[in-house]
């Protein structure tokens, strides 16, 4: 197997007019990995992978599949690729089993494959109704089992748990499991954090089209200090970090005021509010989740971590 | 080969099921039958006063409105099975899939094709067999007027078909299309009857534009010498300006010359706009 990274991105830009969509997205996903491509709703996700499948032509830079850059690569690259691009889009008048056959006649897969695929995805009972007739879990099921048609070597999923009810997300949840522990590369794009940190091994946070920050989910989140701070005054505790020098970051949450910090003196931290007066009926090490990490990057599109200057 | 049989397949797979193509083609058929039958039956009652209802003769009934209305139909049929393929996000799945724009093109092109074949082989079935109904004696299968005639309505499918290609690929929202494309046979028509008024020099280019080469290339009396003579007669009567044959061969090469374009210009819209 060589290190030719599956997915690797370079610059790779897209304008609508004057709005940048993708602004010089540099990522690379390797083999194995189950890549999650994070980002508010309108950060350019749809629009990167639709890039990297052939239907947006890139404005700028570049981008390789299985180690391919020019077009007749692309084209030949995407037959080990499975994919589906936000809503699951299909021919209404159609069955879900005549959706997959036009499919499966693109991919140069045989009808047998048709209803192992129906089968894994349980829907082998609905197979011949037709495709308007589905629920969204359904479509959304339909589309997973279009995507492994092929048994591609890389799955590239875009908001595959849109507008699922709990139930749906799981069973979605589910087969990608089932997909990575087959070896399968995934590409997965979401705002739903929580799915995305239980699934995911590596994480790309997107905003504005931009590559806010890319590494492991522990990368991602483990890197700053926090602490969390319950107090009965937490005005004064804000007032009181300003002149804090440990303190990069201060966010009022329902748990309390979680603090950045430049290290983990919790003791000297606890001292210090006790030296004036502030005193904590809570203070501990916070662990920030994916979502803080994700709230913290995309700030401006959801408010939150006031930043200390000191 | 391979690619060719795929693109086949496929297409075959969508359009077998789409209500859309057997209403257009159904609603063919039957305005074909419905013309037709009259005649046949007055050919069993002992027949009229004009040419026997059979070959080669029968061609110039069978080609008449509303059944020359074909191309219109075509058109049609063309724009409702390409459209929706981008509203729906189909077209944009199958490059997904693996299939190349430029594939793509070429899948709807066969689909235009196979069409055009069916909108052309209706009438042609359909006058066969009336004249194999019909009593009256059957001669040759088609004398040089009756294949010009055939011919003009064959280039007139290609160009409106064509515009439905066009239309298709360009506005991709059938609704859209089918709105513009009757929009803009309404707006030459009234361009063509008003423009020559200010200016009579301008009348004898207006004439290559598409309906009116639709026109052309279907009416009778551009076909048929004595359709013409008669014709004649009845604008002469009336005051009317005679009418004179067309040049084929600008007629022929205007009508390529749509085609190519309509179709080039849907080409680079494929390839260049995103899905």
């Amino acid at each position: 197997m060589s290190d030719t990274p599956v997915i690797q991105t370079f610059e790779l830009s897209k304008r609508f007019r004057e709005v940048r969509a993708v602004d010089r997205v540099s990522i690379a996903v390797k083999r194995g990995q189950v890549f999650g491509f994070l980002g508010p709703n309108g950060s350019g996700k749809t629009t990167t992978i639709g890039m990297l499948m052939g239907i947006i032509t890139p404005t700028a830079g570049s981008f390789a599949l299985f180690g391919a850059s020019d077009p007749k690569g692309h084209l030949a690259a995407r037959a080990r690729v499975g994919a589906t691009l936000e809503t699951p889009n299909f021919y209404p008048y159609m069955s879900g089993r005549d959706n997959l056959r036009v499919a499966a006649t693109i991919k140069g897969v045989g009808n047998d494959r048709i209803d192992e695929c129906l089968e894994i995805v349980g829907l082998a009972g609905r197979g011949r109704h037709r495709f308007r007739t589905y629920s969204l879990g359904m479509k959304q099921r339909l589309a997973l089992a279009a995507t492994m048609l092929n048994d591609p070597e890389l799955v590239i999923l875009d908001e595959p748990a849109n507008g699922l009810d709990p139930q749906g997300m799981k069973e979605v949840r589910d087969i990608i499991r089932i997909l990575a522990d087959r070896g399968k590369t995934i590409f997965l794009s979401s705002h739903l954090l929580w799915e995305v940190e239980r699934m995911c091994t590596h994480v790309a946070i997107v905003r504005k089209g931009q590559v806010m920050k890319v590494g492991t989910v522990a990368e991602i989140v483990s890197e700053q200090v926090r602490a969390l701070v319950r107090v009965e005054d937490a005005g004064a505790l804000e007032a009181a970090l300003a002149d804090y020098p440990d303190a990069t970051g201060v966010q009022t949450t329902d748990e309390g005021t979680v603090i950045s910090l430049r290290s983990d003196d919790l003791a000297g931290l606890n001292r210090y509010l006790a030296a004036r007066g502030i005193y904590a009926s809570h203070l501990s090490r916070h662990q920030q989740t994916l979502e803080d990490a994700f709230i913290e990057l995309t700030r401006g599109d959801y408010g939150s971590m006031t930043e200390i200057a000191s | 080969m391979k690619r060719l049989g795929t693109l086949l397949r496929i297409e075959f797979i969508k359009a077998r099921k789409r209500p859309a193509l057997w209403l257009t083609l159904g609603v063919f058929i039957f305005f074909t039958v419905v013309t037709v039958l009259p005649n046949l039956v007055r050919a069993l009652e002992g027949g009229g006063p004009g040419p026997p209802f059979a070959l080669p003769w029968i061609w110039r009934a069978v080609l008449q409105p509303p059944i020359n209305m074909g191309p219109f139909f075509l058109a049609a049929a063309m724009i409702l099975l390409f459209a929706p393929e981008f509203g729906w996000k189909t077209a944009g799945q199958n490059v997904i899939d693996g299939l190349a724009k430029e594939h793509l093109f070429f899948g709807k092109l066969i689909t235009f094709a196979l069409l055009l074949a069916a909108f052309f082989i209706v009438p042609i079935v359909t006058g066969v067999a009336a004249s194999i109904i019909s009593p009256e004696p059957t001669g040759t299968f088609a004398r040089g007027a009756e294949l010009n005639h055939m011919f003009g309505y064959a280039l007139a499918l290609s160009l409106w078909g064509s515009i439905g290609f066009l239309l298709a690929a360009t506005i991709r929202a059938s609704g859209g299309a089918l709105g513009i494309m009757f929009l803009y046979f309404l707006v030459e028509n009234m361009v063509t009857s008003i423009v020559p008024v200010w200016n009579p020099a301008l009348e004898r280019h207006l004439n290559f534009l598409p309906t009116q080469l639709f026109d052309t290339l279907t009416r009778t009396e551009f076909h048929y010498p004595d359709a013409l003579a008669r014709a004649n007669e009845q604008r002469a009567a009336m005051g009317q300006p005679l009418l004179d044959f067309p040049d084929h061969g600008a007629v022929v090469a205007s009508v390529l010359g749509f085609v190519a374009l309509f179709v080039g210009v849907s080409f680079v819209t494929m390839r260049k706009r995103d899905l």
